[in-house]
């Protein structure tokens, strides 16, 4: 198996979210307390970012998973 | 074997479940009677527990005590359970912890049948993590163990507990999610490569291990940090560590414990279990990165600790830089790296699980956590001084204790994979000393500046009881290290074999030419 077999549609919204959340974590430790609320940015934009992650899955419903 | 020993697993891990299960029927009022059968049911798990190293056979390194009943049958779900060399003694640490956290909970008051509800549902996610030999129950127990947690912070905690409760849950979840993608990932390659669709691990291990199942590199690379940032977090490495200080600082005394001795540990536990010997090409490939991460996460840890004003932020950045020394031994690839490292997770939770009980003694008594609020300790509360003394060597490092055998076995087998690595490691060692002793020293010796704390009662007879069992541990594991270690070699040497084979077998698919040795 490779990725080009994997649907990767299938599981993009999870993992938008958890590289935005990844991000925040990473990112996290080097801002200064008086700038913490620009991550709040980065996790609302990665949010955004995930809902549009769900446009594929509605043009292909079912077929996640092998049917699973 | 009879019916107790084939079911031990079992036993050990849903003991604590029952018992929740049971306080239920309880009348909340009932306050002694319920925090007196919550003790009891988890002295009773430690004793069940006990029964799991005393048939241990040490020479044996597959899983043992192993216990495969069907569960969702038709996606290859198994009820799976069984433990070896590496998980007995985190199973016997998780099981000696908790009626330690028990006993250190009798300052709470407020809706305590809830909060020992919580805290036995606890114990059994967190024994059924060591136990689970199947990657969805795994994951299940995982997942279980966030829940009674969050609770235990977000309503028996601190000021921002709500706060550091949300952070802890997020941060560990925004990992599980990319881990249970992998997951899944892993039963539909495994079976379309063998036929089988399973998550148990020991056969998807052997079908990596034997080259039945062969990752490309690149899934390989994508399966290898899905794995590794739920791990990660957990641990915490650098610089996924920031939900840590919140977490302790706002969690309740046993919370802390608990957090600090057994569920970092989960972290460890599963690069050890799952990265290793799944994924070793890519294990060995990223050792480098990771040991300049855990080399970070050693300096950073140990330099933030030394000016932290809250004791409790203190011993939470010091398990930061303790934990990157256990990701170094990991990474180093070598016996005594990987003994060393399996060694310390017990020594941090015991250590660590000791200092955040003492740190809970005096904040019962003042209500704070504040270094500058104390000093002369020594003159009132004499016993704690000492046992503060021997923890605060214990963590250190120091000969004849334990925390010296793991670190020494740690930077011993680094040093054996990189010269450079271990000689930077060995600067926590040194800082380590400086951030404990310069905190002992402003707590414990000096003048009593604040009258209140030349009042202060030294230790009750139930906080010797929940301090001495450690610091027996300590001097055990410190002088008789053999009685801990002899049970790991098989399990360790096992490991490192099918780490290196299924490297060997990578090598092999990528060049049929090579011998596999590839030169780190």
């Amino acid at each position: 198996m490779n990725l080009a077999t994997i649907n990767i549609s299938a599981i993009l919204p999870a993992l938008v979210l958890s590289i935005f959340g990844i991000a925040v974590m990473v990112v996290e430790p080097f801002v200064g307390p008086s700038k913490k609320s620009a991550l709040a940015w980065l996790a609302l934009a990665g949010t955004i970012a995930a809902m549009f992650a769900l446009v594929p899955m509605a043009s292909n419903r079912g077929q996640w998973y092998s049917n699973l | 074997m009879d019916v107790i020993t084939s079911n031990i697993l079992s036993i050990v891990t849903f003991t604590p479940a029952v018992g929740a299960l049971l306080l239920l029927f309880y009348n909340r009022d009932h306050v002694r009677s319920i925090r007196a059968f919550s003790l009891i049911i988890t002295i009773l798990t430690f004793v069940f527990s006990l029964h799991l190293i005393a048939s241990f056979d040490s020479r044996n390194p597959d899983f043992q005590f192993a216990v495969k009943v069907p569960w969702i049958p038709s996606l290859g779900i198994d009820y799976s359970m069984g433990i070896d060399g590496i998980s007995v003694f985190l199973i016997l640490l998780t099981t000696l912890l908790t009626p330690l956290a028990v006993l250190a909970s009798w300052s709470i008051h407020d809706r305590l049948k809830e909060y020992f509800i919580f805290m036995l549902l606890l114990e059994t996610g967190m024994i059924g993590v060591f136990c689970s030999l199947d990657l969805f129950l795994f994951y299940v127990f995982w997942e279980i163990m966030l829940v009674p947690m969050y609770f235990l912070i977000g309503v028996w905690g601190g000021e921002r507990r709500i706060y550091a409760a949300i952070k802890f849950v997020l941060y560990t979840m925004i990992g599980s999610v990319l881990m249970l993608v992998a997951i899944i990932a892993l039963y539909f390659m495994h079976g379309d490569a063998t036929g089988m669709f399973t998550f148990s691990y020991p056969q998807i291990q052997s079908s990596i291990g034997s080259g039945r199942m062969v990752l490309s590199p690149t899934i390989e690379l994508w399966l290898f940090i899905a794995f590794f940032l739920a791990f990660a977090v957990k641990v915490p490495l650098f610089p996924f560590h920031t939900w840590l200080p919140d977490a302790h600082v706002e969690a309740p005394t046993a919370g802390s414990v608990l957090l600090a001795a057994v569920l970092l540990k989960m972290g460890t536990y599963g690069l050890v279990r799952f990265n290793l010997p799944l994924f070793p090409h890519i294990s060995h490939l990223f050792a480098p990165l990771i040991s300049m991460l855990a080399i970070v996460g050693i300096i950073y840890g140990a330099l933030v600790a030394m000016v932290q004003p809250d004791m409790k932020k203190l011993v939470a950045y010091s398990s930061v830089s303790h934990l990157g020394f256990v990701v170094l031994g990991i990474f180093s690839f070598t016996t005594q790296g990987m003994e060393g490292a399996i060694y310390q997770m017990l020594n941090h939770g015991v250590s660590t699980g000791a200092l955040f009980l003492l740190v809970g003694v005096i904040y019962d008594r003042r209500h704070t956590r504040l270094i500058e609020e104390f000093g002369g300790l020594a003159n009132s509360m004499p016993l704690y001084a000492a046992f503060f003394l021997i923890v605060t060597l214990s963590s250190i490092g120091l000969p004849g204790l334990n925390g010296f055998v793991g670190e020494f076995l740690i930077l011993l087998g680094t040093f054996s994979a990189s010269h450079a690595r271990a000689a930077v490691a060995a600067l926590g060692v040194i800082l380590s000393a400086v951030y404990m002793l310069w905190m002992y020293q402003r707590v414990i010796w000096g003048e009593i500046r604040d009258p209140r704390n030349g009042s202060l009662s030294d230790l009750a007879g139930r906080e010797r009881v929940m301090l001495i069992p450690l610091l027996i541990l300590m001097l055990w594991m410190g002088v008789y290290s053999n009685h801990f270690l002899r049970p790991m070699d098989a399990s360790v040497a096992k490991l490192m074999n099918q780490s290196q084979s299924g490297r060997v077998e990578y090598a092999k698919t990528a060049d049929p030419n090579s011998s596999g040795a590839t030169p780190r």
